[in-house]
């Protein structure tokens, strides 16, 4: 064990111990359950805090201003729903679906030498190794350089040989490393519509998927994009959610990369 | 056997706790991962009373007795995420905080203990939800990785990744503080 695992060891368990403390500080010492509200189960126990009244005035305010915006675009439309009109661009078959809109970076590009690929990345990113999945699988975050470490937008994998079995490049996350949806939207229902193309990533032929996530509440789209090579050796990258930054970079890396053959 | 409140013990076997008593003896264990979640205590004891309320509605539906605990477990994580979600919604309109989305801090923010809960709670609230929900998941409620993959719907390379991130992130915002 160096210094450096030590110290990292001594501030997990430093971070274990206030977690702990924090929570016993807020609950106080161990007591019996108070006893079973059966009423519980049926209308809702609410507390009505002081933000409520102030809270359902602006919502009710939000409403009209919303419903009447609304009725202008629905009728500036032909009284079509935004939502349900949404489809997915026309699958390529040979390149990335041009919609949503994507920015390639311009300019020379930092190229890093990873497990025997040669990535290309948009200039002043790096690769920094994460010690996340098992199995084998070797996972880097691709980001600008100076990026805070604790999001990552974007993430390349070199899939082990003991997760190859699971991994489906035509699943969200393939299956086993991506996020569930109530990420993306909360636990609200979230209309999924999927974009799929046959791409080249790195020299080798990919699959690539875009999973366009639309919120309800909060009207928010999110677009999940991942590339596979699903034959070994395998390799994939995933951003979710992404933006036309995320999306551009994954371009140029698909692009000028090259992967091991298989 | 018929739990206090009427319900009968699921028929997976003669030693399989009632209602009662997974709620008796689970009820604290799920406060203080409640607490740990939404870091107010109120809260987290609306939160699980509504996973035990959620419980009892399905209490009849359990495959087996072990899937009780799993269920509350998920359902606590849930309502924690909605009652988040709620905070930031309120706060958002009311502007009760600042843009850190800290809450204020602690009366005695003099005492040490007091400023390095504040501390943690101020470099928990800028961590991803995930990373937050495993952090809290491991350490207050000391699961294995199958088990917060299952009460956050993760897969388990996923907890190890928003376990590894989340400690690295906060090494980074705690710094030398620690």
């Amino acid at each position: 064990v160096n210094d450096s695992e030590f110290e990292a060891a001594d501030v997990e368990a430093r971070v274990r111990e206030l977690f702990v403390e924090r929570v016993d500080a807020q609950v106080g010492p161990r007591r019996p359950a108070p006893p079973f509200d059966p009423n519980r189960v049926g209308p809702r126990r609410t507390r009505r805090a002081s933000w409520v009244m102030p809270l359902l005035a602006a919502a009710c305010v939000a409403a009209v201003v919303a419903g009447a915006v609304g009725v202008t675009r629905v009728v500036a439309s032909g009284g079509d729903d935004p939502a349900a009109t949404h489809r997915p661009a026309p699958s390529a078959t040979t390149g990335v679906p041009t919609s949503p809109a994507a920015v390639v970076p311009k300019g020379t590009p930092t190229v890093v030498a990873l497990d025997g690929a040669t990535i290309a990345l948009p200039g002043g990113w790096v690769a920094t190794p994460v010690n996340g999945p098992a199995g084998g699988t070797h996972e880097w975050c691709l980001q600008p350089e100076g990026t805070s470490a604790d999001v990552c937008g974007l993430a390349l994998y070199h899939v082990g040989t003991a997760q190859q079995a699971e991994f489906d490049a035509g699943r969200e996350g393939f299956g086993v490393l991506g996020d569930p949806p109530q990420y993306l939207c909360g636990n609200e229902p979230s209309p999924v519509t999927t974009q799929d193309a046959q791409v080249s990533f790195g020299g080798r032929a990919a699959e690539y998927r875009l999973f366009d996530h639309y919120c309800r509440a909060s009207g928010q789209r999110h677009y999940v994009v991942q590339y596979a090579v699903a034959d070994s050796p395998v390799w994939a990258m995933l951003a979710e959610p992404s933006d036309a930054t995320t999306r551009g970079a994954m371009q140029l890396i698909a692009r000028d990369s090259t992967l091991p053959a298989s | 056997v018929v739990s206090q409140v009427g319900r009968a013990a699921p028929s997976a076997g003669d030693d399989a706790p009632s209602f009662d008593e997974l709620y008796d003896s689970m009820w604290w264990p799920m406060l203080r991962l409640a607490a740990g979640l939404v870091d107010d205590r109120a809260a987290a004891e609306d939160v699980v009373q509504d996973a035990f309320a959620a419980l009892y509605r399905r209490w009849d539906a359990l495959r087996t007795p072990a899937a009780a605990v799993g269920y509350l477990r998920t359902s606590v994580v849930n309502a924690s995420r909605s009652a988040l979600r709620r905070r930031m919604t309120a706060r958002r309109y009311l502007h009760v905080v600042g843009d850190d989305g800290v809450t204020e801090a602690p009366a005695d923010a003099s005492s040490v203990l007091a400023a390095e809960h504040d501390m943690v709670r101020s470099a928990l609230a800028r961590l991803p939800d995930k990373q937050r929900e495993v952090l809290t998941l491991r350490f207050i409620a000391e699961l294995s990785d199958a088990d917060i993959a299952e009460a956050t719907g993760l897969s388990q390379p996923g907890v190890r990744s928003a376990s590894s991130r989340g400690l690295a992130a906060l090494r980074t915002i705690l710094g030398g503080q620690l």
